[in-house]
């Protein structure tokens, strides 16, 4: 009879909101456990993926090798268009900006509308003036 | 409805609820888990790869004129991005086991060719530039290609690996 009552008190009687308020921290504790791990899981798995660290790499080397061909150095955009096209594997796609003193070249069309990840980089080289040039390319899988 | 029944029946059905979330969340705890390693180690090998073929392409090695014996790192250019003959050689003198001591993958298999544009396999002091065998039986593979001069050919160095 008496355990009844104190049964009865607890969870209907004067504690019942200090049950509620205690059960509630305890849900809220649970979800942001959850929601803790779930934003780490995701952060990780967000990471670059192998098409992507292939990018940077491929447009890397590309520009090594124009460099290495003196084809940079004569700011021949028609030869160097040429040689990407040659090299560039099917999936992606390269835009890119050449500047040397007073010649100026830039391929880009308009990079905000692309939804991919796009990776960039830089070479620095002397073109055939002497003068220092940076080309600048961006490049994304299609 | 009396009181006492009302509690049980409340019970019956939260612990059913709870089973059930406990069940659901359990199992697709465990898919996901199995997905995201097997997600992980896929990067983390094609991590492992970029990084050999980085050390490949862009590096003398140590030292930089070594060969067979005295090779403490595995560099192929003479410069950056230049494929060194004698050096492709010293590679090819190699044991499949030894070149993946250097490269620090003993738990892994390996493929590695130097091709010209038309996919034909380049010579290296008259030996075909191939190691190992590409017949992985996995599907967990990666597949580098990396972009070089061999004199004044341009070539392209494929490093396949795979555990």
């Amino acid at each position: 009879m008496v355990r009844r009552k104190l049964f009865s008190s607890f969870c209907f009687g004067s504690n019942r909101g200090a049950i509620f308020t205690l059960d509630s921290i305890i849900a809220v504790f649970v979800v942001l456990i959850i929601l803790t791990i779930s934003v780490f899981f995701m952060a990780r798995s967000e990471e670059p993926s192998i098409s992507d660290i292939q990018a940077s790499r491929i447009a890397n080397d590309i520009f090594a090798l124009l460099d290495y061909q003196n084809i940079l150095r004569n700011f021949n955009i028609f030869e160097i268009n040429t040689e990407i096209n040659s090299l560039l594997p099917k999936e992606y796609t390269m835009e890119y900006k050449i500047e040397c003193d007073k010649r100026k070249y830039d391929s880009r069309t308009n990079l905000t509308t692309i939804q991919q990840s796009i990776f960039s980089g830089e070479r620095v080289f002397i073109d055939s003036k002497f003068n220092n040039c940076v080309v600048r390319y961006w490049i994304w899988t299609k | 409805m009396a009181k006492g029944q009302l509690s049980s029946m409340d019970l019956a059905i939260s612990v059913m609820v709870f089973v059930f979330l406990l069940v659901s969340i359990i199992s697709f705890w465990n898919i996901y888990v199995l997905r995201f390693d097997a997600n992980l180690n896929h990067k983390e090998l094609a991590l492992k790869a970029v990084t050999i073929t980085d050390l490949m392409v862009e590096n003398t090695g140590i030292p930089t004129a070594w060969n067979k014996t005295t090779a403490q790192v595995i560099g192929l250019t003479e410069k950056d991005r230049r494929l060194d003959s004698n050096k492709l050689s010293a590679l090819l003198n190699m044991s499949y086991s030894q070149i993946k001591g250097y490269l620090n993958i003993d738990a892994n298999e390996f493929y590695f060719r130097v091709v010209d544009m038309n996919g034909a396999l380049v010579k290296a002091q008259g030996q075909v530039v191939e190691i190992g065998n590409q017949t992985a039986n996995t599907d967990f593979i990666v597949k580098i290609r990396r972009f070089t001069l061999y004199g004044s050919q341009k070539t392209v160095l494929e490093f396949l690996l795979w555990q």
